[in-house]
């Protein structure tokens, strides 16, 4: 009644379509986020930029930048020792576990997805690594004497003798030096794996879901066996989510607290205070993060099936 | 005895579903035992003492059982003055991060308008930068508040214009709940992400049939998405908390001053903190870390025990589709 009143009361006023109303209303929603998005990550990214390239010196009254131009790069490019090996190494001790930790996280997420008896405890305890992966629980972790001594209590006893079992048997069907000492060390970093899969299995998971049921009926009418429906119809469809799982690990094992570079960029920003460089050394490795998963991106982009 | 057809298949069927639940059975428990081992080994040794730790014939179960070790990292933590601050922080933050990762979900899901797509670009970039990249100029915006724009050295600000001063609002809840609200916060992306796919889901019959009663759009939002969004709202919710009450690299930076868990957690990787606390033996020094260790996850292994249905249920079902 009120709108209808208004309307009479201004004819001349040009009266919004529905869908003009839409829009305006679906910038309401995001208003929060545009905001954002300017304020707290558009004109910081552009900040660091332009402290990467300068020295940054606080005084009492605030801070005073000094333009170096190039000299930050420069020195990390050519004079710096570790940083470009520290990617590196890094990259070579990320990636094999990133694809370790898809292709785990994808098998079992789809046998998770069957139905079996406790399959809510099973799931319960799959999805705790997304609190016992964090930042510094697995610092201390790592640094302590004593947790080490039990985490790897079952691995000095007999490990060695089924290892050494393990690698006989892979060289004996076969498989080349390198291929079995990747799989014998994926196996020996199987808790760092299961951490990294959380979250992907989720994506899978409801990816599995999401298949609508009626395509498989119509498969299994026409003769499929199980085998085939696994692999002609629900990998097609949660190929997208291998793509949203390749990527969410990529980051997410990138830029956890406990990465290397990420450590080193906080400790030469916030305690060494070299506040330009370590900018520098952000951007540098943001650029890198880009580069391989605009890669990963283009590989696997093309082997995904989209449905609709 | 000739077998027939339709045994053979039997049989054949039997044994892929057997060997189908052996793999299963086995690659569960032992999964399960990789995950569960390392936190129940920590809960048992918390409970030993240091003659415990170093008698052979103790390999579990603790001989003489005692809570010495939690006193101890109580009293090393300060925790009687840090634990209102920890519980506090990311309630206020993730409650905020919730609320508006909702409303700006539900417009980018259920709303076609220009720029959208460059927007969710942005929700993604979001996603994708590390931390380190934005937290330095984050922290000397939060250090010199001022409301207007400040790129690199050029600063416009209205406090600075009336009183000639800026705010320092670091230490205080300040930044996190600016952050929240914007949803540029840690994570945030990944709650748009999800809260998106969710209200992508849900059939546009009910906008439809809602507008055709005389909703108006913030009725349609409140009445009809809200209450089927309780789940979803939930999970992400829980994700905020845990993630805001283990997070060290925010904290880190804005809560210098404020003692919060995760940052006085970082005391103990040095050893020399804890000697000047009084603790020099080694062992009893890993014995106060491991049930530090523990004051961080145990509140957060519950919260999940209590929520874990609604997570896993709605998550599910918000059928995360790229």
């Amino acid at each position: 009644m009120a709108e209808a009143v208004a309307v009479k009361a201004k004819p001349k006023k040009k009266v919004k379509s529905w869908e003009q109303k839409k829009k305006t209303i679906g910038y309401v929603f995001t208003t929060p986020f545009i905001i954002g998005a300017f304020f707290f990550l558009l004109l910081p990214v552009i900040t660091s930029l332009i402290y990467s390239f300068s020295n940054l010196n606080i005084s009492a009254s605030g801070y005073i930048l000094e333009n170096v131009g190039f000299e930050h790069y420069r020195y990390l490019f050519t004079i710096d020792p570790d940083f470009l090996g520290n990617i590196g190494a890094m990259l070579l001790d990320t990636m094999p576990n990133v694809i370790v930790a898809l292709i785990f996280s994808f098998f079992i997420a789809s046998l998770l997805n069957q139905k079996f008896h406790g399959r809510a405890l099973v799931r319960g305890i799959f999805f705790m690594p997304v609190i016992l992966s964090s930042g510094i629980y697995t610092q201390l972790q790592t640094g302590d004497t004593l947790s080490n001594m039990y985490s790897s209590a079952q691995s000095t006893s007999d490990a060695g003798s089924v290892t050494a079992a393990f690698t006989t048997t892979l060289a004996n069907m076969g498989l080349s030096e390198g291929i079995s000492k990747f799989l014998v060390d994926s196996v020996g970093r199987i808790s760092s794996i299961v951490a990294m899969s959380a979250i992907p299995i989720i994506i899978f998971l409801a990816g599995f879901q999401s298949i609508s049921p009626s395509i498989f009926e119509a498969s299994y009418i026409e003769g499929a066996t199980k085998w085939e429906v696994f692999w002609k119809i629900s990998f097609p469809m949660v190929s997208p989510q291998i793509l949203v799982s390749l990527v969410y690990i990529i980051i997410d094992s990138f830029t956890t607290s406990t990465n290397a570079m990420i450590q080193n960029i906080h400790t030469v920003t916030f305690n060494n205070l070299n506040y330009g460089r370590g900018a520098a050394m952000a951007w540098v490795y943001m650029l890198v993060i880009f580069i391989i998963i605009g890669i990963c991106f283009f590989i696997v982009n093309r082997l995904v099936f989209y449905y609709d | 005895m000739e077998i027939s057809y339709k045994t053979k298949k039997r049989i054949a069927k039997y044994t892929v579903s057997t060997g189908n639940w052996l793999l299963r059975t086995v690659l569960f428990i032992g999964i399960s035992f990789v995950i569960l081992y390392p936190v129940v080994s920590k809960i048992l040794v918390s409970f030993m003492t240091v003659e415990d730790v170093y008698d052979a014939s103790v390999q579990y179960i603790p001989k003489n059982w005692t809570l010495r070790n939690y006193q101890n990292a109580w009293d090393f933590l300060e925790m009687n003055s840090l634990l209102l601050n920890s519980f506090l922080y990311p309630l206020i933050t993730s409650f905020v991060q919730m609320c508006s990762a909702t409303l700006v979900a539900y417009g980018f899901a259920r709303y076609n308008f220009r720029g959208k797509n460059f927007l969710f670009v942005l929700v993604v970039v979001a996603m994708v930068i590390p931390p380190d990249l934005t937290l330095l100029p984050l922290y000397m915006g939060f250090r010199y508040f001022d409301i207007g724009i400040s790129v690199g050295a050029f600063r416009f600000g209205l406090l600075q214009l009336i009183t000639g001063k800026s705010l320092n609002v670091l230490n205080t809840v300040v930044p996190y709940v600016l952050l929240g609200i914007t949803c540029t916060g840690l994570k945030n992306g990944l709650y748009i992400f999800l809260m998106r796919q969710y209200f992508r889901g849900l059939p546009k019959e009910l906008e439809e049939a809602s507008y055709v009663d005389g909703a108006s759009t913030a009725q349609a939002f409140i009445k009809v998405f809200l209450p089927s969004a309780t789940q979803i709202m939930i999970t992400v919710f829980l994700f905020s908390y845990v993630w805001q009450w283990l997070d060290d690299i925010y904290s880190s930076v804005f809560l210098q001053q404020v003692p919060v868990l995760a940052t006085a957690l970082t005391r103990l990787l040095e050893n020399a903190s804890t000697v000047s606390a009084g603790i020099s033996n080694l062992t009893e020094v890993s014995l106060v870390r491991n049930c530090a260790m523990l004051f961080l996850i145990i509140p957060m292994l519950v919260l999940y025990l209590i929520c874990q249905r609604y997570f896993t249920e709605s998550v599910e079902r918000s059928g995360l589709v790229g």
